[in-house]
């Protein structure tokens, strides 16, 4: 949690820096922020129990929580849906189009939150081939 | 006459050698991708081999393995080795008139290949620092309408997308330039784009090493197997698992 913040306090700096009227990045501020940040890289995704924030949610037996933040942060870049056990064209795609211009990304949280608050789970979700995996 | 036939002739075939060294130049780089949005970061690591007439073969390594090519014309593939899986497209902005290892390459480092995407030079400047800036705009409605990009030294260092009110929609620092190498070329590149709604900001970080200019690496000429089964659109390959 420390990590994260500290991530997010960087974050806002280096928005400041870049607002400065200078031609040259704050790199020390922009690799603390990196290093700061959680990799979702570490979930190797598939794989959470050796991933240290994954090995955390899987003992808490609920990999649904993941899915749910990954959709809510990064689910521009398609990593949720690779989480969540899809192939690496879906990435791609999600990646080339920025989540499906916004409009995909922002329909698969929805449809994930519903399935998280109404107990029926995400289940449906996982290791679906299709782009619109709420239909 | 003679003389003049043979200067014309000299000079043509000079001419003739310096295209066909530029086609012939070529330049691979490893390159670590880091993008962070809310306080998360994605890793994206590959190798590009660029040739100077626009030909570009990118193998990824990292999150996962696959293989792409495409040239200036936008006739782009990606090649999935783990599924024998090739899926092909034209489309321009699949290109490699982006890809700044190319603009480098090429040589049009001091526009970064803005008047070849429709952006024409408005004006440029010096400031009391020496960068020289440069204004640019397009009536194109699928981009930002201007762009300013600062060189220091004739070299890029610093490029801001604008929008209609003149407010940044992102910001590019490119640094860490290579001397003394046959190929001058920053390898580090760094963009930060701007989430009004949000009120936040993605910072992508682009470290570019091991750069070379040795052309025998096989990737340069690197080619989708025979054998490899054709995925007309991503719908068809998202279907297979």
């Amino acid at each position: 949690m420390k990590k994260f913040f500290l991530a997010l306090v960087a974050m806002f700096a280096i928005t400041a820096v870049a607002s400065a009227a200078n031609y040259t990045a704050d790199d020390s501020a922009i690799d603390a922020a990196i290093e700061n940040a959680i990799d979702v890289n570490a979930f190797n995704l598939g794989n959470t129990a050796t991933a240290p924030l994954g090995a955390a949610y899987v003992a808490m037996g609920n990999n649904d929580v993941v899915s749910l933040l990954l959709t809510f942060f990064l689910g521009w870049t398609g990593i949720h849906r690779m989480y969540m056990g899809s192939t690496p064209w879906m990435w791609i795609l999600y990646l080339l189009t920025g989540g499906g211009f916004g409009v995909v990304v922002l329909l698969d949280f929805v449809f994930e939150l519903i399935g998280f608050v109404d107990g029926s789970g995400l289940g449906k979700f996982y290791d679906n081939p299709n782009i619109l995996m709420w239909l | 006459m003679a003389v003049v036939l043979r200067r014309s002739l000299i000079s043509a075939a000079l001419l003739l050698l310096a295209l066909g060294a530029s086609a012939q130049r070529r330049a691979s780089a490893d390159v670590e991708i880091k993008s962070l949005a809310d306080g998360k970061v994605t890793t994206v690591t590959k190798r590009v081999f660029c040739q100077g007439n626009g030909r570009l073969v990118t193998v990824f390594s990292s999150p996962y393995d696959y293989t792409t090519i495409t040239n200036l014309k936008g006739e782009f593939k990606l090649y999935v080795p783990s599924s024998n899986e090739v899926f092909s497209r034209v489309d321009q902005s699949f290109g490699s008139g982006n890809e700044l290892l190319y603009l480098f390459l090429a040589g049009r480092q001091d526009n970064l290949g803005l008047l070849g995407m429709g952006y024409t030079l408005q004006g440029s400047s010096y400031d009391e620092e020496g960068f020289l800036k440069r204004t640019y705009t397009t009536k194109k409605k699928d981009t930002a309408p201007t762009v300013e990009l600062v060189l220091k030294d004739y070299l890029p260092v610093y490029v801001a997308y604008l929008d209609h009110s003149g407010n940044v929609l992102s910001k590019v620092y490119l640094s860490q330039y290579t001397k003394g190498s046959r190929l001058v070329f920053p390898t580090r590149v760094t963009e930060i784009t701007y989430n009004k709604e949000k009120h936040d900001s993605t910072v992508v970080r682009t470290i570019y090493s091991s750069i070379s200019t040795d052309g025998s690496d096989p990737n340069f000429d690197y080619q989708v197997p025979a054998g490899a089964k054709p995925a007309g659109n991503p719908l068809d390959a998202l279907k297979k698992k």
